[in-house]
């Protein structure tokens, strides 16, 4: 079975390429689809835009979603990802710079599933997305096949 | 005794008043009388007033001695009313009685007359006197009464059993109930319920004491409920009174809310400073983990190929900790807030070395304009914080051009003249260096244009951007002694115009230029390194021998003056300003110098300049370069201070 | 006069009867001749009670005597006696009961000689009216007295005519030395012609209004010193004229208090920003440190890791330790912002008292630390069932500190040993932690607890110093004191109590 996609919502450059950098660490091989801002995540998902036609039945099987977003902020993002049939079910993981409680605390009102924060230590960071793949990649849903 | 008095006779017979005034003068009274004979005469006499005694027939024609009494209690007059009667009969002795005469004399008995009016003058007075008694201690009680009425403060009395019996225009105000609605019931009603036991228990300790009126204490502090269950702080009188075994406790009561916010205020105004004192100790740990990060990566720059990745790489880092470099700049000059003092400088350079700065954060679709003035005066203001509000309203700018767009940054002298000055109240007309920025974004509607340097007024979600505002450039200007102008046209842009009083230019600011990329100028000299974080003076030490110098090290003042006693060989001392081990930089500066005047010194810090001008024994006598510093900022700097002339660099 | 014919009996008897007050007649001795109904309710006795009885029967005891004698001298010189206002007489009812009276007396001649009709009023209720008065007058004067602020009395020449007992504490002066005065010897000297003109206006139009409204007002006291005051002004229209009531009310807490305030927002704001938007600046300030800031070090720590990985050939040493240097600066940055928003957060955070089991806090926490290094030999020796009165997050934050510092400085020590305890203090319980760690010089022990101002021995102290600054802002934000014991090499100990 094809790995299927992460949809990684990251308007930092150098979060981005570290971020990858992290899966590729930790053997996540999945695609990672990168959106800039929430307005093309939302985009990507409900395939509008520039990304119109595009089979919106073809899901990613996770979203990373940082909540400091320029255009459309990433806790809209979650709320309308949330309010939309298709895509209620999609776990989605706030990445998160802070520990600001209001930021989580609203995050999980919303209906996230988990949160990872952006920890300034590169190790813990890698550490984080091995826990990401592990749980929201392996264990969470149960694979047809146990992947190598 | 010949006292004079003044005698009111009311009869109709001439003859027997001469004997009664015959009387009194034999009595030894000097009377003055009138006689009256008819109710008009009568009420006549009385309104011209004054007698002394009243002396009465009882019966007259046309007029009678009860009508006449009646006439006086009628009018509410106390003269002592003697009856004089040729006759007398029980019903009308019990009649004169009852009717309230003084006393009741027979004609034919005319030696009582002297006697009796002798005595009634006597009482007359007695019962004036009680009368003025009387009245004083109703006005007395008027005045208290006007007190209590007006007494800023909430008066609430109470009986033995805690009953409130006096409630007055204040504690109605106060607690919100009606005197009407407070009278009668338990004192209870106007504490916060878990207080009413405690309550009751302190006033019958205070009951219990001996004595008649008490104060209990100066001043107790206590809660209120209010009539809608608010509770509120309070400051409470209470005495007790007591008369004939009945207990009064009276208690006067202000609220203290007022204060209490104010100590609030002042706590919280604390709290806040601590939090900004805080803040700007931070700055020191900051800059010093920045020098280390910067330092290192310019260190390991020079180790590798300019052009491989792994350069790449360490610059995509360097940029990175230019940036919190920058970061850190901005937001600690504006957390710290201590009382920057302004200078004149020249804006076009460091307006010029902030925009690359802020290239990046602006990002690309952002195009950047400059229309310098050539002979720009300069300006006098904190130099930081000038950075920080043009920051600000680049960063607006661009928020305001989310598609990208043209960003103009203008320099200009500015005369503001009287006209100008009467058009913007908050400004003194004169000389002002203007720094204008345009953006070409959407504009701010007019409704909300003379909002947006309103503290609370954000168009951004919290969170985007720094969020610290236009507030902050607002701020600024009003304490520069400047103004700033905003001027907006909806789908063509916004342009903000600060301007700040121009200086004299005397005292020209070191120029600061931060990541540019001229030849590195090195040389020989032995620099002698104080600093007392290891990781920030191997980075110092490294750069230092990399530009030819000779490095000796010291990680307190103490020993930096014990190396400079047995080596005088060194030229210049590199130090850092603020130091643990009781020795400060500028201080090692002083004492060495005692010792070697000749030594140059070259100081460094963290925090930032103005606040190290406040610190105590302070005092920089020499250069300051700010930390974190790039490698050839260093450079730049050392070799200033050992080019200049004399050791008083 | 004499009342004989039985015609003139009767109509007199019909006439003692419908009197209102009780009539007493009596013969020259003083006995009871004849008394109305009126006196029989007044007094309580049957007429045949009374009747031939000395009249002192209806006269207290106590005065007895003296009654006597008034009954004699009246004999003597008989006359028409007036209700009297002025004396004080009481009456005695048959019960024993005392109760106000007047009288009015008169002598009558008869053939038996003269008798004294007397017309007795019960006077209770005038009494109590009277008493009212006066009860009320000195409870309002208790009231003044008890006011805490200074009440001053003035005639419209300004001089002062009452003061209470605080205006004596309030100015100095003793009473007697200021009724009388004018007005203004309560007044700084320098502003006192100002203040005659002032008293002029108000009396001028007086109404009730707090003085000086926009003004500050200043009081001195008889050393000369002048104080800030705040006073209400009432005028009062009396029998002699208008009287003005001034309460006089010291402000010089507040004042200071606003003063303070004032020169801090000064200090802070040098301009017109309202505090509160100082506040909420500071949030999106540590919004922003920890958003912002955490950005850059993440690319510096991230990429130098890369580089480290990835380019490990193209490195040497040297070039490998600068990389871990810039690493490790970037990483203790990241937690010195950590640390600062939380100690910005504990600053800013509404305090939420309930009971809180401390011992199972602490269990908490050993247990996360040592998930942290399951390998680590360390003995955690915590006190069961303590439990305070204190806020659980800002309590977490304390132990958390606490107990990590304490694992940090253990290790290395085998068997680390860490105790979690409380003891009895002077004033109450004191909660401590006890390691057996690096410990530290007791030289240094008021430096503890001082943000940034780090121990000089890094390696000895790590941590960012702001750590313990935020325990101790905890402890004393719950009223509490917190204090460190230790000895280099051999373990510290630190204390904390909550009030």
């Amino acid at each position: 079975m094809i790995e299927k996609t992460i949809l990684l919502v990251e308007d930092n450059a150098d979060d981005e390429v570290l971020t990858l950098r992290a899966f590729a660490k930790n053997n996540i091989k999945n695609q990672v689809v990168v959106a800039r801002d929430g307005a093309e995540a939302l985009d990507y998902l409900f395939a509008e835009g520039a990304y119109e036609g595009r089979d919106t039945n073809d899901l990613p099987q996770l979203v990373l979603l940082d909540l400091k977003l320029p255009k459309v902020d990433g806790l809209e993002v979650l709320r309308r990802i949330r309010a939309d049939t298709r895509t209620e079910l999609l776990p989605v993981v706030i990445l998160t710079s802070s520990r600001e409680e209001q930021d989580l605390v609203q995050g999980y009102r919303l209906g996230a599933n988990s949160y990872v924060r952006k920890p300034v230590n590169f190790d813990d960071f890698l550490e984080a997305a091995r826990q990401l793949g592990l749980y929201w990649l392996l264990l969470n849903e149960a694979p047809p096949r146990r992947s190598g | 005794m010949g006292s004079q008095i003044r005698v009111l006779l009311v009869e109709d017979s001439a003859d027997d008043a001469d004997l009664l005034m015959w009387e009194l003068k034999r009595g030894g009274f000097q009377p003055e009388s009138r006689r009256v004979a008819s109710r008009e005469s009568f009420t006549g006499a009385l309104e011209e007033g004054d007698w002394d005694i009243i002396l009465c027939d009882f019966t007259m024609p046309g007029f009678s001695g009860a009508e006449a009494l009646e006439i006086l209690h009628r009018r509410g007059i106390d003269i002592p009313f003697i009856f004089v009667s040729g006759t007398l009969t029980e019903e009308m002795a019990v009649a004169a009685m009852r009717a309230g005469a003084h006393d009741y004399i027979v004609k034919d008995r005319l030696k009582r007359l002297v006697p009796a009016v002798e005595r009634e003058l006597r009482d007359a007075t007695a019962r004036h006197e009680q009368a003025r008694d009387r009245q004083q201690r109703a006005l007395a009680e008027r005045r208290f009464r006007e007190v209590l009425a007006m007494a800023p403060d909430a008066i609430v009395a109470a009986d033995g059993a805690f009953r409130i019996t006096l409630y007055n225009r204040a504690a109605e105000a106060l607690f919100g109930h009606s005197a009407e609605e407070a009278i009668g019931q338990p004192l209870d009603l106007l504490l916060p319920a878990r207080f009413v036991a405690n309550h009751r228990d302190h006033m019958s300790d205070f009951a219990a004491l001996p004595g008649g009126v008490q104060r209990m204490n100066e001043r107790i502090e206590i809660f209120g409920r209010r009539k809608d269950g608010e509770e509120f702080p309070a400051e409470a009188a209470i005495s007790k009174l007591v008369e004939d075994g009945h207990v009064t406790f009276m208690t006067v009561i202000r609220d203290v809310s007022e204060r209490r916010a104010l100590e609030a205020q002042l706590r919280q105004a604390q709290r806040m400073e601590a939090v900004g004192q805080l803040t700007g100790g931070l700055a020191h740990d900051f800059n010093n983990l920045l020098t280390v990060m910067i330092g290192n990566l310019d260190l390991l720059l020079e180790r590798i190929d300019r052009d491989s990745e792994v350069a790449a790489m360490a610059r995509v880092a360097l940029e990175a900790s230019l940036r919190g470099a920058d970061l850190t700049r901005q937001l600690l000059a504006f957390a710290r807030r201590q009382r920057l003092e302004p200078k004149a400088f020249d804006m076009n350079e460091r307006i010029a070395s902030t925009i690359e700065l802020l290239r990046r954060t602006l990002g690309e679709p952002v195009e950047i304009e400059t229309q310098f003035a050539a002979d720009l005066w300069p300006v006098l203001a904190d130099p930081a914080q000038l950075e920080s509000a043009f920051a600000n309203l680049a960063i607006n700018a661009r928020d305001a051009m989310p598609g990208g767009g043209r960003l103009v940054i203008e320099t200009a002298n500015k005369q503001l003249d009287d006209d100008y000055v009467a058009q913007n109240a908050d400004v003194a007309p004169g000389s002002y260096v203007m720094l204008a920025v345009s953006d070409s974004g959407a504009g701010i509607a007019p409704a909300i244009l003379d909002k947006v340097f309103d503290p609370f007024f954000t168009t951004k979600e919290m969170g985007q951007g720094t969020g610290l505002g236009l507030s902050m450039v607002y701020g600024f200007a009003k304490q520069s002694g400047g103004h700033v102008k905003i001027y907006s046209e909806i789908d063509y842009g916004t342009t903000v115009r600060l301007y700040l009083p121009c200086g004299d230019g005397r005292q020209r600011e070191d120029a600061v230029a931060v990541g540019t990329e001229s030849p590195v100028p090195g040389g020989d000299a032995k620099i002698l390194v104080v600093e007392d974080s290891a990781a920030v003076r191997q980075v110092a030490v490294n750069h230092l021998r990399a530009f030819g110098y000779r490095v000796v090290e010291a990680t307190s003042g103490r020993e930096a003056l014990e190396t400079l006693a047995a080596d005088d060989t060194i030229d210049l001392l590199f130090t850092d300003v603020v130091m643990p081990g009781g020795m400060s930089g500028p201080q090692l500066a002083q004492a060495a110098r005692k010792r070697r005047p000749d030594l140059k010194v070259l100081f460094t810090s963290g925090y930032a300049e103005s606040a190290i001008g406040s610190a105590p024994g302070a005092g920089l006598d020499g250069s300051l370069l700010s930390k974190p510093y790039r490698k050839d900022e260093l450079a730049r700097k050392l070799r200033e201070v050992l080019d200049a002339g004399g050791g008083e660099s | 006069m004499p009342v004989t014919t039985p015609s003139r009996e009767a109509h007199f008897r019909a006439l003692l009867e419908a009197a209102p007050d009780a009539v007493v007649i009596t013969d020259g001795d003083g006995n009871i001749v004849l008394v109305n109904v009126q006196t029989e309710r007044l007094f309580g006795y049957a007429r045949r009670d009374l009747i031939g009885r000395p009249v002192e029967i209806l006269v207290p005891e106590r005065l007895h005597d003296r009654h006597v004698g008034h009954r004699l001298g009246f004999v003597a010189a008989p006359r028409v006696r007036p209700m009297g206002e002025g004396l004080e007489l009481s009456g005695r009812r048959a019960d024993g009961s005392e109760f106000p009276i007047a009288i009015s007396l008169s002598p009558a001649d008869t053939d038996e000689g003269t008798l004294v009709i007397a017309a007795i009023r019960d006077v209770t209720r005038a009494k109590q009216a009277e008493k009212e008065v006066r009860d009320r007058e000195t409870r309002f004067r208790a009231l003044l007295e008890a006011a805490p602020d200074a009440i001053v009395i003035a005639d419209t020449q300004g001089r002062i005519e009452l003061v209470n007992a605080q205006t004596e504490r309030l100015f100095g002066y003793s009473r007697d030395r200021l009724i009388g005065q004018p007005i203004e010897i309560l007044v700084p000297e320098r502003i006192r012609r100002g203040h005659v003109a002032y008293r002029d206006a108000f009396i001028a139009a007086p109404r009730v209004r707090p003085m000086g409204e926009n003004r500050e007002l200043f009081g001195q006291r008889a050393d000369g010193s002048e104080f800030p005051v705040e006073i209400s002004l009432s005028p009062v229209h009396t029998e002699q004229g208008t009287l003005i009531i001034a309460a006089v009310r010291d402000v010089t807490d507040r004042q200071r208090a606003r003063h303070e305030i004032e020169t801090l927002n000064e200090r802070l704001l040098r301009d017109n920003t309202e505090l509160a938007a100082v506040n909420k600046e500071l949030e999106s300030f540590s919004y922003s440190v920890s958003h912002d800031l955490r950005a850059p070090l993440r690319a510096i720590d991230g990429f130098s890791q890369a580089l480290l990985e990835d380019s490990a050939d193209q490195l040497d040493d040297t070039g490998r330790d600068y990389l871990n240097r810039v690493r490790r600066a970037a990483q203790r940055m990241g937690v010195l912002i950590d640390d600062l928003i939380m100690l910005s957060r504990v600053t800013r955070a509404d305090m939420h008292l309930r009971q809180v089991d401390l011992s199972a806090l602490a269990q908490g926490i050993a247990e996360d630390l040592r998930a942290r290094d399951p390998a680590r030999m360390a003995d955690f020796a915590i006190t069961g069932g303590l439990t305070a009165q204190c806020d659980a997050r800002l309590i977490q934050i304390v132990l958390e500190n606490l107990l990590g510092n304490a694992w940090k400085f253990t290790a290395g020590r085998t068997p680390t040993r860490i105790e979690f305890g409380s003891c009895r203090q002077d004033k109450g319980e004191a909660y401590f932690i006890r390691d057996n760690g690096a410990g530290f010089d007791m030289a240094h022990a008021d430096q503890l607890f001082r943000a940034f101002q780090r121990l000089h021995d890094a390696a000895r102290f790590p941590g960012t110093g702001i750590g313990l600054a935020t325990v101790q802002r905890i402890v004393t934000k719950h009223g509490g004191r917190i204090w460190a014991a230790g000895e280099v090499d051999k373990g510290a100990t630190f204390y904390f109590t909550l009030e």
